[in-house]
């Protein structure tokens, strides 16, 4: 053996919507989307478009596929449309990556300084992230972690991870 | 051969094979090279740093300041080089190839062994008075080829290397018998522990005792327990070198049992609670030849004999100040070699450590000290002496002289914590003060020592007084830092502890006074007549032992060396040839796209001509973009720059320029005002800048105003059409907008191009007709390639970063980051005009307002056309007012070949240079000074009707 059992491979089919508005007003909004729109800080909820995380007091992302990206867009700018608020689509800003298998904590500690061992199943937590930065889901913890960062750095982080995994590590 | 028969720790089933100085040698898995090295009867393993002194193994640990050796290959890496390693603590691996530093062409012929003549003049401090005056480069080099503790590595290291992060509650540093239980308890309580030691094992010091002791029996079977390895993350073969803020400690794991293909593992450990056992080492005595090969720690000695079976010589004498040295008197004794005698400086040792010697044979000779280390290489005799008179002296023959001057807590990593270490009478040695973060200090490094004597005993000797005889004392091995040094540093009144330190160098360098500092400050303290918590100890640097380059950059290496961004055309770029290179923020942009044969200037010429007849195409996608929402946008932007935004009209964009708030240049952009929204761009370097800005603003100074902003930089790609052509590029390519008639200069409109949606925006950092096209990233290459195709009846030539710097210098156009130099304000850049005094306000306004008060010279940007035509003067020449005068009047801060007026051009700032168009300067540069004429800083189409045509 000469390197970690994990595979490393990129997510290509999600679309990202940040919505930035305050609680009172995401409060409104659960209540006319077909989603909600998580109260607890740093968590990740499974609705019909797929993950909805709270990443800070006044800023969600809302994971959809691309094909759902204008549409989720839409819905959301029309339920804000007198509110002070922002919607907008950052799907090509970032790209994403899940890591998984028996091996990723060794993996994940070499890429970030961040305590993952503390973040049980849907959290999500951001930080410097194999030098650059990086939005990190806890899918499955210790299994299976899914991490956004921004997309100009995805061929560096990609061949970052690749190494830091070893020989094995395997990219999908 | 001087392998003993039994015993040790070794596995005599396993030969290693190794290689030192170009000879082969053999030992055992077990083994560390020192410990091979004496085995195979090698008491030479190098030469001293200064004089270059005979030098062998004094210790058996990670403290070793002599037996310093270069690895020249490993089995499994043969051009593996790694400089400044310990012998003994070297692991011995098959195939090790290992050679002496400090020597040439051998240690025991080596030339620079003249050092040692020349003594008398290269006293301490001798550096600091001779290389004063003069250039340095004149000796510079041969200080440099004679300064050093081996090679640098010429290739890199096939070794792999990785750095990890780690949290804990409770981090333990050191697995002897204190930080064993004390971690154990800590893990019964509940908490994590990670629990990192040095060695192959846990034990600490009871592995360098006899087995069997009863102590040991008892950490072994602690160690054993399968209780301890539930609870403990244990982690062996671990130094822990530095000790930072915040409870941090970084350690170094050599070859990690979880993952043998890594050599060395960086550890950044981040802890609740640090618990330090660090131990403690035993401290030299003092006395003429004390560094003699031969020469060695009593403690060293006794591990040298029960954990390797190696028997350090044949016949030792023995010269303690302290209890402690008696168990390795017996050990050695015990396992036949001969003793000499035992020179113990305490006038009344104690009585049943003297009859044990006495049942064994052994000479006590209490009050007494050697005064003497004699023989070249190797050590002959010791000449003792008593205390009482040393004039009365006589010779010991022995080729071991073991020494014990008592025992240095190492409080190092507490040192590097914050915390001052404190005197303790009791053990005359300095013990860990008062904790400044969430530590505590357990077992010897805390002064707890665990001997097995009963009682330990010292009687304070910091250096043997001698009766005449000549000959260099050192106090410190490392940086050959004698007592006569110390001397002299006092004598020219350097009498501060630090300021001894840096005078003499001793606690310098990689071993940071580990066994030297005690004997350093006790010295200072006798000759000063105070006690050593008067003069108090230096502050103990990191790391606590070297840490090679391999394992502080783990996976940062090679092409990872840096973290690197790219646009959705980089597979493009590098397809087509470009010229790849840093160019601010992390991205890798193309320089310029050579054609076969074709030279770098040519390319870069080649380009901006046709950006100036035809067409060109530039991938600008690192641009800083930002999405503001919200009602108080206008207001902000009113507040960011020094121009107003409130009037600007939907589907329109302006210049701006951003000032901090001391009213120096922070970026310049233009924004747009969009439907629902706003879109700002700024300078690629100064985009996480601007953004940390706006967002420290918005949550600390203007928390009433209404705005979101959102990073949308790599959302969106940013392809631009530039040239005289460009209009008919697009055209060609397919646009659904009308680009003539309404589409002014500063406009930005929804469009599809080429089949994909897009805003197109009419901006110029060409001074061309342009456009910008902005669209999202998944389609950005497609649509890069199309225009491509489409521009190539106009002869579209891909532009390169180094032909837009061309473009902008012909222009004039200011670069915040190249023209704004943290002292430039918007009018020495020539930007007054976009400067609204008459605003109520703008970050940089009352700066700005009091520059203009005050009637103060300023460099302002001219444009500078050099006497040559053929020459381009270097960025960064000084600026003159005639040749040979020293009165610095500004420098260039931008330079090229203008292919355009075919000839060389520049930019710069320039003392009063507004008032000076016209005048004939000097410009100064390395190679060559030059006359150039000062002139507007606009070399081209100064009207701008180009680029609104």
């Amino acid at each position: 053996m000469n390197g970690y059992r994990v595979n490393i491979r990129r997510l290509d089919d999600v679309a990202l919507v940040n919505l930035r508005c305050s609680q009172d007003t995401a409060a409104q909004l659960t209540r006319k989307l077909p989603f909600e729109l998580p109260t607890a800080p740093m968590r990740a909820s499974e609705s019909t478009e797929g993950l909805v995380a709270r990443l800070a007091p006044d800023q969600w992302w809302i994971r959809t596929t691309l094909d759902r990206e204008q549409a989720v867009f839409s819905s959301l700018k029309d339920s804000t449309v007198n509110e002070f608020a922002a919607v907008t689509i950052i799907s090509d800003h970032f790209q994403g990556f899940e890591i998984a298998g028996d091996n990723i904590d060794p993996v994940l500690a070499q890429a970030t300084s961040v305590n993952l061992n503390t973040l049980n199943d849907g959290s999500v937590t951001r930080g410097k992230f194999a030098r650059s930065g990086g939005t990190i889901f806890v899918i499955e913890q210790s299994k299976r972690v899914q991490v956004f960062v921004e997309s100009s750095y995805a061929d560096y982080i990609e061949a970052y991870l690749a190494s830091i995994a070893g020989a094995t590590g395997s990219r999908d | 051969m001087t392998r003993l028969q039994h015993g040790g720790s070794i596995d005599r089933d396993q030969p290693l094979e190794f290689t030192f100085n170009g000879k082969r040698y053999q030992g055992y898995a077990g083994d560390t090279l020192a410990s091979a090295l004496l085995a195979n009867g090698v008491r030479l393993i190098g030469r001293s740093f200064k004089y270059h002194r005979p030098r062998g193994i004094v210790t058996a640990g990670g403290e070793e300041t002599n037996a310093l050796v270069q690895i020249n290959g490993t089995a499994d890496d043969p051009g593996f080089s790694e400089p400044n390693v310990r012998a003994t603590t070297l692991k011995l691996t098959h195939g090790l190839d290992v050679s002496s530093v400090n020597c040439w062409p051998n240690p025991n012929l080596d030339v620079g062994a003249i050092n040692s003549l020349l003594s008398p003049l290269l006293p301490a401090g001798f550096y600091y008075k001779t290389f004063m005056a003069g250039p340095w480069d004149r000796y510079a080099g041969a200080i440099r080829r004679a300064a050093g503790l081996g090679r640098v590595p010429k290739v890199p290291a096939k070794k792999r290397y990785e750095r990890r992060y780690a949290h804990t509650d409770v981090l333990v540093i050191g697995a002897g018998p204190a930080g064993l239980r004390a971690a154990l308890e800590a893990a019964k309580s509940g908490a994590s522990v990670m629990l990192v030691d040095d060695q192959e094992t846990p034990g600490g010091h009871l592995l360098d005792v006899k087995s069997g002791d009863g102590n040991h029996a008892a950490i072994q079977a602690l160690a054993a327990d399968p209780q301890t390895a539930d609870l403990i993350n244990y982690v062996p073969r671990t130094t822990a070198t530095g000790y930072y803020d915040h409870n941090l400690v970084v350690a170094v794991q050599r070859q990690p049992d979880d993952a043998p293909w890594i050599y060395e593992r960086l550890w950044h450990v981040r802890a609740r609670e640090v618990i330090l056992a660090t131990g403690a080492v035993e401290r030299p005595l003092v006395f003429v030849n004390n560094d003699r090969p031969g020469v060695m720690l009593a403690s060293a000695a006794r591990t040298y004999v029960n954990r390797y079976a190696v028997a350090p010589g044949q016949r030792a004498v023995f010269f303690t100040n302290n209890s402690s040295a008696y168990g390795a008197v017996f050990d050695l004794a015990d396992a036949g070699i001969t003793i000499g005698a035992v020179i113990d400086a305490r006038p009344e040792p104690e009585q049943d450590l003297i009859a044990a010697c006495r049942t064994r044979g052994i000479s006590v000779y209490p009050n007494s000290v050697v005064i003497k280390a004699t023989g070249k290489k190797q050590v002959a005799h010791a000449t003792i002496a008593s205390r009482s008179d040393l004039t009365r002296t006589r010779d010991e023959a022995c080729d071991l002289l073991c020494m014990s001057g008592g025992w240095n807590p190492l409080v190092h990593l507490h040192s590097h914590s914050g915390a001052k270490p404190v005197y303790d009478e009791r053990i005359a040695a300095f013990v860990p003060g008062e904790s400044v973060q969430n530590e505590r200090s357990v077992g010897a490094c805390n002064g707890d020592f665990d001997f097995d004597t009963e009682t330990f005993d010292i009687d304070a000797l910091w250096e043997v007084g001698h009766n005449g005889t000549t000959g260099k004392a050192f106090v410190d091995y490392q940086n050959d830092v004698t007592t006569a040094d110390i001397d002299l540093a006092l004598r020219e009144n350097f009498q501060s502890i630090e300021h001894v330190k840096r005078y003499t160098t001793a606690g310098m360098a990689t071993d940071q006074g580990k066994m030297g500092n005690a004997n350093v400050i006790g010295v200072v303290a006798q000759r000063l007549a105070q006690r050593p918590d008067d003069i108090g100890t230096t502050t103990y640097r990191p790391p606590f032992t070297p840490v090679s380059f391999g394992a502080l950059g783990g996976a940062d290496r090679g092409a990872l060396i840096l973290p690197t961004r790219n646009t959705p055309i980089t597979p493009w770029n590098l397809e087509h040839g470009a010229s790849m290179n840093e160019a601010g923020a992390n991205f890798r942009r193309p320089f310029w796209f050579p054609n076969p044969g074709e030279s770098d200037a040519s390319a870069i010429a080649r380009a901006a001509i046709a950006v100036r007849n035809g067409a060109g195409i530039y991938d600008a996608t690192p641009l800083g973009k930002f999405e503001l929402h919200g009602p108080d946008v206008p207001q902000l932007l009113n507040l960011l720059y020094t121009n107003r935004f409130d009037d600007l009209k939907v589907g329109h964009g302006r210049f701006g320029l951003m000032l901090r708030e001391d009213g120096r240049l922070l970026d310049d952009g233009v924004t747009f005002r969009m439907e629902d929204h706003w879109l700002m761009t700024c300078g690629t370097g100064a985009a996480s800048g601007v953004l940390m800005h706006i967002e420290r603003l918005l949550q600390t100074e203007l928390t009433h105003l209404k705005v979101y902003v959102v990073n949308v930089t790599s959302q969106w790609a940013n392809i631009c059409v530039c040239g005289p052509q460009s209009r008919a590029v697009l055209q060609s390519a397919g646009v659904d907008i009308d680009l003539s008639g309404d589409f002014k200069f500063m406009q930005m409109k929804s469009a599809n191009v080429a089949g994909v949606a897009a805003r197109v925006a009419r901006v110029s950092y060409t001074g061309e007709l342009s456009f910008e096209i902005n669209a999202r990233r998944r389609d950005a290459l497609a649509l890069w390639e199309a225009l491509i195709a489409a521009g190539k009846p106009f002869d579209i030539t891909p532009v390169g970063s180094e032909t837009s710097a061309v473009l902008r210098i012909e222009k004039g156009f200011i670069s915040a980051g190249t023209e704004g130099d943290n002292i430039t304000n918007p009018f020495d850049a020539g930007l007054g005009w976009i400067v609204d005094m008459d605003k109520p306000d703008f970050i940089g306004k009352r700066t700005l307002m009091r520059d203009l008060e005050h009637d103060i010279p300023r460099q302002h940007v001219v444009g500078l056309l050099p006497e040559d035509p053929e020459f381009v003067v270097a960025e960064g020449s000084a600026l003159l007012p005639r040749e040979g005068s020293r009165d610095f009047q500004g420098h260039v801060t931008a330079s090229c070949y203008s292919p355009t007026l075919d000839r060389p051009i520049a930019l710069a700032l320039l003392k009063n240079g507004k008032q000076r168009h016209g005048e004939e300067i000097v410009v100064s540069g390395l190679d060559r000074s030059i006359k150039a004429e000062v002139t507007k800083p606009v070399f081209y189409d100064p009207k701008g009707t180009r680029m609104r045509s």
